[in-house]
């Protein structure tokens, strides 16, 4: 069932390819089939130049006592901003390695967006509400995706050729994650490449049944 | 079983009795006790058992809480970011040493462990940082609370620990925070102060032999314990004999997940509990003890009280049965007993009174007419039955008696009585009557005989010795001498009771004793010692007999023939027994007529015994019959005119 939901993605997505240029799916699926959402893949060789005018910001936004598009991939560099929509106040942190920081109690937009200039993944939380969960994924380069609800990551207007890519995902394993796949791109069409993941447990804390916000 | 004693049986049916009431009673109370023990003792560890929980329970929540307090605060979250960036370890340590001081009188034990199941720090030093943690599947557990703490417990160091886990979130699960309570006996001592039972908390060693890691049972009953087989995995009260006291013991699951064998009984003694039971019991056996004492005093008293007299009684009845009626009967008694003895009593009266009659009236008739008058009831009238009859008298009494005293009279008269008595009672006789110096005997009345006559007849030779006995007494003395008469006759008479209502007397009445009386009488006409009749002859054929005559009686048509009784066969000598001949041969040729024949035979008779008065008789006869010949229809009877 969840197969053939991240069938009928690749074939929309498979709908919008354009001529000239190749275009590859990586589909995440775990060891039962099911796709997975929010896996990044970003390709490390070889090397692009990052656009002139590509935009570096990124918002993460939080409703709800949640993180609104809790992955976020962006560019190292990037400004990351984190508006406050909830109308109690906020504690957004990071002790990741890459980029540490802290947004103590705020309300609305009058936090400072935050520099994420190392790549790597920031995992982003709210020492008010532990339950909210947010990464930040900084990519080397703008070759990034991220998959929807469907398991599959698209990156588009590639050259034909070979390249090397890396996953990462939320609950991947530590081997899932620093493994390197190399995937030739076809010249036309569309090339899948598919990845079981076998996530590890979702060690998360569920948010109080009393919260302020909608039940999880 | 037979008791001959009353007594005896008494005291066995009082004792078989208390004994069963008494064991009954016991056996109840006893199970009763046992029951409603168990009742309270399960009840108890019930209710011990949800304590146990609930302080389980506050424990888990009072840890949690610290804990969570702790990895959510920022500045512990931090702080723990930095020192492991920094392996600073020694920090966390101090941090968390810091807390436990804080909390000591609760818990005993805290780590931190990182995401990689690796030990950052831990108070208890036995695990340096980075080693592994010891208990990495509890951090595998696969269910999960929502904050993702988990409770349970471990051993540790050969200790039982309850322990909570809570996750250190950075904002992911970075590590854990652990804090523990050891429970040692310590420990389940302040259980037991609360529920008032014992708490044993146990696990398997390696060669699956139990192992108390804490308890508040003595060593000794603890080592009973460890040879228990595990219990069962159902919270069910059960029986555990640990040494001399036996427990009921209530499992107490608890939920863990370390897998490990962690077995926790709550216990209490049954033993010490039936205490009060068994003091009650030991107070009732004394109490049980004393009334069966008391018991068997008072039914060895009754029994004697009943006995004693009983026999005392048996004793005078024994007497009273040998004929001694004067043991007094005294009692004061106003029981059954009493009733009992003063019956005794009036019976061995009546009896002693009953006694006086028949020897009084032993001495007016024989004893078999006592007996015969004693045993049925008195009463005129009588049966017609077959007796002989025997007629005794002295001849010419009154002519002994001239001029002699009155009470010499009387003496010689007794003696001879007296010995004359003795004589007929000796044949089976019994004398009827005194009539002056003549004797009436019966013999067939009131007791019959089947040779009655012979009776008879042997009373009245022993009456011929007797006498002969007395005349050598008396020709010693000087007396005269005595000369009897006997007449016997047998027929049927009318015996009984004859007399007025008020004065009766045991006789027989009828011809025959007209006969009797009258053959006495003709003894003495014919000059011979005993007279029988023919049909007294004919009924005894032992006897040797001289036909004296045919005769007709005063007051008797029919005649009736009469003999000598000579002796007994055998014993008459041959001279005597010629004489006999002789005669019946003289008193044939009378018969006949041939009076000549018959006085040459009489006279040579009178020759050999000239004072033979028979021969007299019968010659005299000859000499008015040869001078007045009988007419010819002489039936040779001759007819007596008076008595």
């Amino acid at each position: 069932m969840h197969f053939r939901n991240s069938l009928s993605g690749i074939l929309l997505s498979l709908s919008a390819i354009t001529a000239s240029a190749g275009e590859l799916q990586v589909l995440f699926t775990d060891n039962d089939g099911n796709p997975i959402k929010d896996a990044v893949i970003e390709i490390i060789n070889p090397q692009f130049e990052i656009p002139p005018d590509w935009d570096y910001t990124g918002v993460m936004d939080q409703v709800d006592e949640e993180f609104v598009n809790n992955v976020l991939i962006v560019v190292a560099g990037s400004h990351v901003s984190f508006p406050n929509s909830d109308d109690i106040q906020h504690h957004v942190y990071s002790f990741s390695d890459n980029n540490t920081f802290e947004l103590p109690l705020y309300a609305g937009n009058t936090a400072d967006p935050v520099l994420f200039p190392e790549p790597g993944v920031t995992v982003v939380g709210c020492n008010i509400h532990d339950w909210m969960l947010g990464y930040i994924y900084v990519g080397k380069s703008h070759m990034m995706a991220r998959s929807d609800d469907y398991g599959v990551s698209t990156i588009r207007n590639l050259e034909p050729g070979e390249y090397t890519f890396t996953v990462w995902h939320e609950r991947a394993r530590r081997n899932e994650q620093s493994s390197e796949h190399v995937v030739t791109v076809q010249a036309s069409g569309t090339t899948v490449h598919p990845i079981q993941l076998n996530p590890g447990r979702d060690r998360r804390i569920r948010r109080a049944p009393t919260g302020s916000g909608s039940a999880y | 079983m037979q008791f001959s004693s009353f007594r005896t049986r008494l005291i066995c049916y009082m004792a078989v009795l208390l004994i069963l009431v008494l064991g009954a009673v016991f056996i109840s109370v006893d199970r009763s006790a046992y029951s409603n023990t168990r009742n309270t003792i399960d009840a108890n560890l019930l209710t011990g058992r949800e304590v146990l929980r609930t302080v389980l329970g506050e424990r888990e929540n009072s840890f949690k809480s610290l804990l969570i307090s702790l990895s959510r605060d920022f500045g512990f979250r931090e702080a723990y970011n930095k020192v492991k960036k920094e392996r600073d370890y020694a920090t966390v340590l101090s941090a968390i040493e810091n807390l436990l001081d804080l909390r000591a009188q609760d818990a005993d034990l805290m780590m931190v462990v990182d995401y990689d199941y690796l030990m950052v720090a831990d108070t208890s030093r036995f695990n340096p940082p980075e080693t592994d943690f010891p208990w990495p599947e509890l951090l595998e557990a696969p269910e999960e609370t929502e904050d993702l703490s988990l409770s349970t417990f471990v051993i540790y160091r050969e200790e039982a620990y309850q322990v909570v886990l809570v996750p250190i979130l950075i904002p992911i699960v970075d590590g854990w925070l652990l804090m523990a309570q050891r429970l040692d006996t310590e420990y389940v001592q302040s259980i037991k102060n609360i529920i008032t039972a014992d708490v044993s908390i146990l696990t398997r060693s390696e060669n699956d032999t139990g192992k108390v890691l804490a308890s508040t049972l003595t060593d000794l009953q603890r080592g009973y314990l460890e040879l228990l087989p595990p219990s069962s995995g159902v919270e069910q009260s059960m029986m555990q004999t640990l040494g001399e006291d036996d427990f009921v013991s209530l499992p107490v699951l608890l939920e863990n997940l370390s897998g490990i064998d962690l077995q926790v009984y709550i216990q209490q003694s049954l033993t010490e509990a039936l205490q009060p039971y068994r003091a009650l019991e030991t107070r009732l056996a004394l109490l049980f003890t004393i009334g069966m004492a008391i018991s068997l005093v008072v039914a060895m008293f009754l029994g004697t009280s009943v006995t004693s007299p009983v026999l005392k009684l048996a004793g005078t009845v024994r007497k009273i049965e040998s004929g001694d009626y004067d043991t007094p009967i005294l009692s004061d008694r106003r029981d059954e007993i009493g009733q009992l003895e003063k019956s005794v009593g009036n019976m061995a009266r009546g009896l002693a009174e009953k006694e006086k009659v028949r020897d009084l009236l032993g001495k007016v008739v024989s004893p078999e007419i006592a007996d015969e008058l004693m045993k049925q009831n008195v009463a005129l009238g009588g049966e017609s039955r077959q007796v002989t009859i025997l007629f005794s008298d002295i001849r010419n009494f009154t002519n002994l008696c001239e001029g002699r005293q009155p009470e010499a009279i009387l003496n010689m008269l007794n003696e001879y009585l007296s010995e004359v008595s003795a004589a007929i009672e000796a044949s089976k006789g019994v004398v009827d009557k005194f009539i002056g110096d003549a004797v009436m005997a019966l013999f067939g009345a009131p007791l019959s005989y089947a040779n009655d006559v012979e009776n008879a007849l042997n009373a009245a030779l022993l009456m011929q010795e007797k006498v002969t006995y007395l005349n050598l007494k008396n020709e010693q003395k000087g007396h005269p001498l005595m000369t009897t008469g006997i007449g016997i006759h047998t027929g049927n008479v009318v015996a009984g009771n004859l007399g007025s209502a008020n004065r009766l007397n045991y006789t027989v009445i009828g011809d025959s004793v007209n006969l009797a009386s009258r053959l006495e009488a003709l003894t003495k006409e014919y000059g011979v010692g005993i007279m029988v009749s023919e049909d007294a002859r004919n009924a005894a054929g032992e006897y040797t007999y001289r036909e004296l005559d045919k005769v007709r009686v005063k007051g008797r048509d029919k005649p009736v023939r009469i003999y000598e009784l000579c002796g007994k066969n055998g014993e008459l000598n041959p001279e005597k027994l010629a004489v006999i001949n002789d005669f019946e041969t003289a008193l044939a040729s009378y018969r006949n007529r041939d009076f000549s024949h018959a006085r040459i035979k009489l006279m040579h008779l009178l020759q050999k015994e000239p004072n033979c008065r028979l021969y007299k008789l019968f010659l005299d006869r000859i000499e008015q019959y040869s001078a007045m010949p009988p007419d010819e229809n002489w039936d040779t009877v001759f007819t007596f005119t008076s008595k």
